[in-house]
């Protein structure tokens, strides 16, 4: 006997059975709900002090299950006296609707007698339903849903592409301002032109703590492309883009109530920006964002459009709108005209370097990101083939079970389209519900995919279910009720009376159109998952080969702070130096920090320039050829030592680099081996390009190749002292990366380095800060997510598909039992027959391995492009994943067959 | 209510279930859960789960084969005061009518295998 039943599971049972009751109708409910309860308690109560768990717990499902057949019976059916005897013959007068709604219920009914059938397959449709749910949740955001402003589909990015024969390679590139002035000018297909830059500030002032807001500079006909007006306010004017202008902003909805508690009077009011005061002109509507939801704030672009200024600087993005009536391919056509024009007339520049144009929504998201979803769409399509053939199978074998029923009510005069008719609605009938469950899996998935895919599922904030969704999903059920029920219900239904009552309910093999049917489900689902299963091992080396990769520094116990001094207190160099040295010394007071660097640009971290250059005693590339170019990273001395880089040759910056001393670079291997092949770098000088004025700088020290992004190459990178920074250009790096080394865990320091930034300048705003571990990890968050969703898929698969051949297997194997039992009562050898069946499943399994190796070489190209690092065809992936796919069909075989052969043959033998 | 217009023959055949709680009733007045109890436990009985008992009780006072009677006079004392049943007039009448289409059906049915015999 099982162990009596917690009291919490006496009261959920209570409670579940009241709540139940309350599906009755009515005026049942108020006259019989407050008895049946009371009955309800009393015999459980009685049933839990004799009986254990098991009983109690089907007791309480007997009971469930019965109410909601009296709620289903006295909801649809108000006669309950029995049929008058002078009544016509109810054949005469039933109409089509009525039948279907007598068969609803038969359906119903029958379904309600077998709640364990009904149960597992509820639950397989549910999550294989969910799951294709979800991922069309996310595809229909991310691919499918219009971008949301007014006639989306007429805007289009504008582009810069460098080609080869330029130099350069860059097929997306900014546009320069002259660039986009001049664009704007000429062309005749927009009816508006746009250009954006996103510039971040910190925002101070009484009204809240100090913080960064994400901002955008457009120029004024921003909000003229998107179609947008300021629900409160003004939009810009076209004055307030041009320089000398007084600078406004315009808030979005969401920062303007969160910041300012939504005040009306806002519009007039001074904010202040970087130091700045700044005009609030504006609010826009509630979901507006551009260029996507999260950015707070738009500030006027300011052009002299009279002088644009450098041809070269290329900072600008650029978005128009299409004039009515103007399609891409016109668009594109005028822009290829107007840049032989300006090849003409700026060689230099435009030779190699033009204009191009896209839809917005390819801007969001590009090909790779496309792709991904859609295998991962595809996969949980898998999914869904795997759960109609386990419900096919399962469907089957009950189809079976009852075809003695079929057969009788066939030859009491049912037709076989009536018979068709009532499996199916029990098929739909169990989708629909199925298909039900399956959306509120959906609902519960898909911001749990969101989360998990944080930074890996583009557009992610138009993601939602919606009806479109919920209308997918009840489709999807429907197709699938209909695929796993037709084929049992033909079969079932084509049985004829004698057949039916002559074969038994046990002992001959169902039919031998029904054991092809069982065999086909068998290879089908190894197939299945045999691909998601190599899919899902494939996504999970990438991941892995990614991880592994060596990245050339430390990570563990490094936390990254982030440091952005506003230009309008910090506009001196040496006021930044100072700041960053005090900085550094109180960081490294800390307890618990062992080494404090800064440094202008980390890998992972932020996005890092690269600078032309030129070598001393070596001829420069010539026009044409590919500049030499090489990364930047600006670090305080010790930042080598802090970010655990390897030094390979030289010596590293010190004290002695200061602003008036030599001017000194460390570069590292990648850039040793390509330009100084055979020589040593070592007091070679090497001059940066960017305008004229920086000196030499010597070449003191060769460093280990860092990356900038898993999956990439290293590519030549040159690191200056920020000390020497002024010298070696004229910026000012106000947006430094603190790098601690941490005694023990980084994360609990973020506290007190918070309080040592606030107690240096209370105006910054709070620091963000990432270990180095999460930068690397959030680097790949792509992989990671579809690795994780393809191992879930993969996962389930293996077990919806791992239980369906074991179904299917050990259902064929136990209808043989009496044929076994014959064989060993001629005297057959108990291994022979073993030998026998588990031989027959296993070419069951290989013809399905097989099949599944053939898919999966098929797919192999189309999810190429989402590896890296390895190629699809892996031959120890495949093989391990058919040893275990194998091994669940052995075991799925073995085991009915073990208990066939220890049935007696007297027992085998016996008549129903 | 009349019963002028009450033919017994009416509501027959009685379903199985109807006539088990009807002849139960028969002995005497129950709370459900003893008719439950004692369709449970008669030979060849069935099992009633709950709701499907309150809703065949629903059933027969709306047509009026049972009544509801005072608990006290079934467990003087009972704290709790529940609904009891017993059988009415008009399911007593049913009753008697179901049993002798029953003898009609048996004793054809066993003249008609006597016949048969015979042959």
């Amino acid at each position: 006997m099982s162990a009596a039943p917690p009291a919490a599971g006496v009261r959920l049972a209570l409670g579940s059975y009241s709540a139940a009751t309350r599906l009755l109708p009515r005026r049942f409910r108020e006259r019989w709900a407050a008895d049946m309860c009371a009955d309800f308690r009393g015999r459980l109560a009685e049933l839990a002090a004799v009986a254990g768990a098991g009983s109690v717990f089907r007791f309480w499902l007997r009971n469930l299950l019965d109410v909601l057949r009296l709620a289903w019976r006295e909801r649809t059916d108000s006669s309950f006296l029995p049929p008058a005897p002078r009544r016509q013959h109810p054949h005469e007068r039933e109409t089509m609707l009525q039948h279907l709604l007598y068969d609803l219920r038969h359906a119903a009914r029958s379904l309600t007698r077998r709640p364990a059938y009904a149960l597992i397959v509820l639950l397989t449709l549910a999550v294989g339903i969910g799951a294709n749910t979800a991922i069309f949740t996310v595809v229909r955001g991310a691919l499918l849903r219009p971008l949301p402003y007014e006639q989306p589909e007429q805007l289009m990015s504008i582009w810069g592409e460098f080609r080869p024969v330029s130099g350069f390679e860059f097929p997306v590139f900014p546009l320069s301002p002259p660039e986009f002035v001049d664009y704007r000018a000429d062309n005749e297909s927009m009816t508006e032109v746009a250009a954006f830059s996103s510039a971040s500030a910190t925002i101070t002032g009484p009204e809240g703590e100090a913080e960064r807001v994400r901002g955008l500079l457009v120029t004024p006909g921003m909000f003229e492309v998107l179609r947008v007006q300021p629900a409160l306010g003004r939009a810009f004017t076209h004055e307030e883009g041009t320089p000398e202008a007084e600078r406004t902003v315009i808030l979005s909805d969401g920062y303007w109530r969160q910041r300012f508690a939504g005040d009306v009077d806002i519009v007039g009011r001074e904010i202040v920006l970087d130091g700045e005061a700044r005009t609030v002109v504006g609010v826009l509507p509630p979901g507006f964002g551009f260029p996507d939801s999260r950015f707070q704030m738009w500030s006027p672009l300011q052009i002299d459009y009279g002088d644009p200024g450098n041809r070269r600087s290329h900072w600008l993005q650029a978005i128009g709108r299409l004039a009515p009536g103007r399609t891409l391919e016109q668009a594109s056509a005028e822009i290829e005209g107007m840049m032989a024009g300006w090849q003409e007339q700026y060689p230099d520049i435009h030779t190699g370097h033009h204009l191009w144009l896209r839809p917005r929504v390819d801007d969001l998201i590009g090909p790779q990101a496309r792709r991904a979803l859609l295998v991962l769409l595809a996969a949980s399509a898998f999914v869904l083939l795997i759960v109609c053939a386990n419900v096919a199978s399962a469907t089957l074998a009950r189809g079976e079970e009852r075809s003695r029923e079929l057969a009788i009510r066939g030859a009491l005069g049912a037709g076989r389209g009536r018979l068709v008719r009532l499996m199916l609605l029990e098929s739909t009938l169990l989708s629909l519900l199925g298909g039900a469950l399956g959306v509120l899996v959906a609902a519960v998935g898909v911001p749990a995919l969101l989360s998990m895919g944080a930074g890996a599922v583009p557009r992610a904030e138009s993601v939602r279910l919606d009806g479109v969704v919920i209308l997918f999903g009840l489709a999807v059920a429907l197709l699938t009720g209909l695929l796993f029920g037709l084929a049992p219900a033909l079969r079932a239904s084509g049985e004829t009376a004698e057949g039916a009552m002559r074969e038994g309910a046990r002992g001959a093999s169902g039919g031998r159109r029904a054991a092809l049917f069982r065999r086909g489900l068998v290879v089908v689902e190894v197939a299945l998952c045999f691909v998601l299963v190599v899919g899902a091992g494939l996504m999970v080396l990438t991941l892995q080969g990614l991880l592994a990769e060596q990245i050339g520094f430390e990570v563990e116990r490094r936390v990254a702070v982030e440091i952005d001094l506003p230009s309008a207190r910090y506009a001196e160099a040496g006021a930044v130096e100072a700041f960053m040295n005090e900085a550094e010394a109180r960081l490294g007071a800390l307890p618990g920090v062992r080494r404090v660097d800064t440094g202008a640009y980390l890998p992972f971290l932020s996005g890092t320039p690269s600078w032309d250059f030129t070598i001393e005693g070596q001829t420069p590339p010539g026009e044409g050829e590919q500049a030499w170019n090489a990364d930047v990273q600006i670090f305080s001395p010790g930042m080598l030592e802090t970010m655990g880089m390897s030094l390979l040759r030289g010596r590293s910056f010190d004290e002695r680099d200061t602003v008036d001393s030599q001017l000194v670079v460390m570069i590292n291997e990648t850039m040793a081996t390509r330009f100084f092949p055979g020589e040593d770098p070592l007091g070679q000088r090497l001059h940066v390009n960017g305008d004229e004025g920086y000196g030499w700088a010597t070449i003191v020290g060769v460093v280990g190749d860092t990356r900038r992004d898993l999956g990439a190459d290293p590519r030549p990178a040159y690191y200056f002292v920020a000390s020497q920074g002024p010298r070696t250009t004229d910026s000012v790096y106000r947006r430094r990366f603190a790098v601690l080394e941490a005694e023990g865990d980084p994360a609990a320091l973020m506290a007190s380095i918070r309080a040592e930034i606030r107690a240096l300048d209370d105006a910054l705003p709070l620091a963000t800060m990432t270990t180095l571990r999460e930068a690397v990890r959030d680097s790949v968050a792509g992989e990671r997510f579809r690795a994780l969703l393809f191992a879930l898929f993969a996962g389930v698969a293996l077990v919806l598909g791992g239980s369906g051949v074991y179904g299917v297997l050990s259902y064929a194997v136990a209808r043989r039992t009496r044929e076994i039992g014959i064989r060993r009562a001629l005297g057959a050898q108990s291994g022979r027959i073993a030998t026998g069946v588990v031989a027959q499943a296993m070419s069951l399994a290989g013809i399905g391995l097989l099949l599944g190796a053939g898919l999966a070489a098929l797919g192999a190209g189309w999810i190429g492009s989402l590896l890296h690092g390895i190629d699809a065809m892996q031959p120890a992936l495949w093989l391990g994943v058919a040893a275990v796919i194998a091994s669940i069909a052995v075991i799925a075989c073995w085991v009915p067959t073990r208990r066939a052969l220890t049935v007696s043959a007297v027992e085998a033998l016996r008549p129903d | 209510m009349t019963t002028d217009a009450f033919d017994p023959s009416d509501l027959l055949p009685l379903r199985p279930q109807d006539l088990q709680v009807l002849l139960l009733l028969n002995g005497g007045p129950l709370h459900a859960y003893g008719i439950s109890k004692a369709a449970e436990e008669q030979e060849g009985g069935v099992r009633l789960e709950i709701g499907s008992l309150y809703r065949m009780l629903n059933r027969m006072l709306t047509t009026a084969l049972i009544e509801e009677v005072d608990e006290a006079a079934l467990e003087p004392g009972h704290a709790a005061p529940r609904r009891a049943y017993r059988i009415s007039e008009r399911g007593r009448a049913v009753l008697e009518a179901e049993l002798a289409r029953l003898r009609q059906v048996l004793s054809a049915a066993e003249a008609g295998l006597a016949r048969e015999r015979e042959a």
